[in-house]
């Protein structure tokens, strides 16, 4: 049973995405094609505004490249079901089972999460939590074992490049 | 001068004029014939609009492949009618359906 507010998504002007009372028109109306959501008018396509993956990023309209930030993918609700044990395939990480992330240099050293926020190369050491780490099937993040508030980050510099980290996600050093 | 049948100024609205336009490959003079008996009709209740690329009257989430996989979220009140992207959450602001009657996504 679909609820009907009478409102329908509407790309709208200066690159806007928003909703408005739903009427038979081409601003109003999207086609869903390989991954994409696109105005039927503009051509333009749904897109995360500077490719930012944080909790209420506004999404705009923009011309069509490449990006993972203009895919997207249609989950029908009575097929959708949130998957939390096991191998999440789509991560190739099996849900909240702890693993190491070994180095294939000679070493063979792990990834290690370290009380300043770095995350450094170590030898292997029985029992250091702080090596371990947790794939977080609902939030999509990869925890520290030890500091279970810690994820896995990279930097948000625009070319994707820098120190990773192991940070508070509510407190972002960016 | 070729010349092809054309909807009037581009606009797909309804009751619209089609005209005779110059040659210009453009959609607005591009048309199917589609026969009659093998015409299907608009997609029910249920059914796939392979134009569109979504069944009708089927709720669904849109979900971003940004490495978070955050879901499409209207946001409320209404006034703000901003669109953003946010975890998912159980908020029926974050579920979506295709309207069949103005080929539009209804939240």
């Amino acid at each position: 049973m679909v609820r009907n507010t009478g409102y329908s998504l509407e790309a709208k002007s200066n690159n806007s995405l928003g909703y408005g009372s739903s009427r038979a028109h081409p601003t109003m109306q999207f086609r869903y094609e390989k991954g994409y959501l696109i105005n039927v008018k503009t051509n333009k396509v749904f897109d995360v505004s500077g490719g930012k993956d944080v909790e209420a990023q506004k999404v705009i309209m923009w011309n069509k490249h490449n990006g993972a930030n203009q895919r997207w993918r249609i989950v029908y609700v009575d097929q959708f079901k949130e998957q939390t044990k096991g191998l999440i395939e789509e991560f190739g990480l099996f849900a909240n089972r702890p693993f190491y992330i070994r180095s294939r240099l000679p070493n063979r050293r792990m990834a290690e999460c370290q009380g300043n926020h770095d995350v450094r190369q170590r030898k292997w050491r029985n029992n250091e939590t702080g090596q371990q780490w947790v794939f977080d099937p609902v939030m999509k993040v990869i925890r520290s074992k030890k500091w279970n508030n810690r994820v896995l980050e990279t930097s948000n510099r625009s070319n994707g490049l820098g120190n990773m980290r192991c940070y508070t996600p509510s407190a972002r050093w960016w | 001068m070729a010349t092809s049948m054309e909807v009037y100024q581009n606009r797909d609205i309804e009751n619209q004029n089609i005209v005779l336009g110059k040659s210009n490959g453009k959609t607005h003079q591009l048309w199917d014939i589609v026969y009659v008996d093998e015409f299907k009709g608009e997609p029910k209740k249920g059914e796939l609009n392979e134009d569109f690329g979504f069944y009708v009257e089927r709720p669904f989430h849109i979900i971003s492949m940004l490495p978070r996989r955050r879901m499409l979220q209207r946001v409320d009140p209404a006034s703000a009618q901003e669109i953003v992207i946010k975890q998912p959450n159980s908020y029926k602001s974050q579920v979506w359906w295709f309207d069949q009657s103005t080929l539009t996504i209804k939240c």
